[in-house]
């Protein structure tokens, strides 16, 4: 008996009996539940999308290099925030730090976090400026935001010697 | 199940094809062929995680649904080595000799007549009823079942003959009988 003879369905005499054993063993849909199962693992496997572990890797290496800017050695503090001043590597590190938020498309989430810090600046800038006065200016004089003065509502001096004295 | 090998969406398509179009071949083997003693959903979802943890190699497979039921056919063996030792092993036909000259085509036509020809394909020698089952549940060609059993092809033919034989008698004789 050769395969074609049994591939054919009446390779027997008897060829009804072949269908309906055919019949019988006919593969019939899976369960639902079975499919869902083994769907579920597939699922758990799942390689996430390339922006999401951007985006993961990106906030870290930006929480990381902020860390860094706040713990830097070389940096000076002030009495207020203001009047931080920031070294060339500090300054490196903010923009690579921007680079990599702006890389995920947080372009707009970033800039409106700078811009918060510079509302900050400024206002810290009035408050110190009013209640410190020139002690505090004599310090923070070549800070370049006193360009800005009329935009921020920053008063500074025109120069040195019209400062108040304390 | 654990987390396993990550899959992309191609590889996932992959798999979606197969579970649809391999996956009822697949449980209708295993439940048949291995019997009732065997939870044939667990081996059919245990052969798809082993398919995504092997993906690259089902995907280079010429014969992803020979995979598959390799896969399967492993796994059962592997059940039946250590928990149901001698299961796989030949036995001898419980089918009941022809006692009438009654054609047993004449017979299988109710429901109750089908699940005795069920009840009898379970009663087939293991290894006559693999051989049907690949063949009629899994729609495999002989060629095809000689190689995934590694036996020759004319033993393949040789017991789905003797399966047959084998099932004629028992539906016949049950006739009788009852």
């Amino acid at each position: 008996m050769s395969p074609a003879d049994f591939e054919k369905p009446n390779w027997d005499t008897d060829g009804e009996f072949l269908h309906s054993l055919q019949d019988a063993l006919r593969p019939e849909p899976l369960p639902d539940e079975l499919t869902d199962r083994i769907r579920a693992d597939w699922d758990r496997r799942a390689v996430p999308g390339r922006v999401i572990r951007l985006r993961s890797w990106s906030w870290a290496a930006a929480a990381a290099a902020c860390l860094m800017v706040l713990l830097w050695p070389s940096r000076q503090f002030d009495s207020s925030f203001a009047a931080v001043e920031l070294t060339a590597d500090d300054a490196a590190l903010i923009v690579a730090a921007y680079g990599v938020l702006s890389w995920e498309d947080t372009v707009d989430y970033s800039i409106a976090m700078i811009d918060v810090s510079m509302n900050d600046i400024d206002q810290t800038l009035r408050v110190d400026g009013g209640v410190s006065g020139a002690a505090y200016f004599d310090d923070a004089w070549d800070l370049p935001i006193s360009d800005n003065a009329g935009e921020t509502g920053v008063r500074m001096p025109a120069d040195a010697a019209a400062m108040p004295t304390v | 199940m654990t987390k396993g090998k990550a899959l992309n969406d191609e590889q996932r398509r992959l798999l979606e094809t197969l579970l649809h179009d391999v996956g009822p071949r697949l449980l209708g083997y295993v439940r048949r062929a291995f019997g009732a003693g065997i939870e044939a959903e667990e081996i059919v979802a245990e052969t798809f995680s082993r398919a995504a943890d092997n993906i690259e190699a089902l995907a280079a497979s010429g014969r992803q649904d020979l995979y598959l039921l390799t896969t399967a056919r492993n796994i059962c063996r592997d059940l039946f080595r250590k928990h149901r030792p001698g299961l796989l092993t030949e036995q001898q036909s419980r089918s009941q000799p022809d006692r009438d000259g009654t054609t047993p085509a004449d017979r299988i036509e109710s429901r109750e007549d089908r699940a005795r020809l069920l009840a009898a394909v379970d009663a087939l020698p293991p290894a006559q009823r693999e051989v049907v089952t690949l063949r009629l549940s899994a729609e495999l060609k002989f060629e095809e079942i000689a190689d995934l059993l590694s036996i020759p092809l004319g033993t393949a033919l040789s017991r789905m003959d003797a399966a047959m034989k084998n099932l004629k008698k028992a539906m016949g004789s049950e006739n009788v009988a009852g």
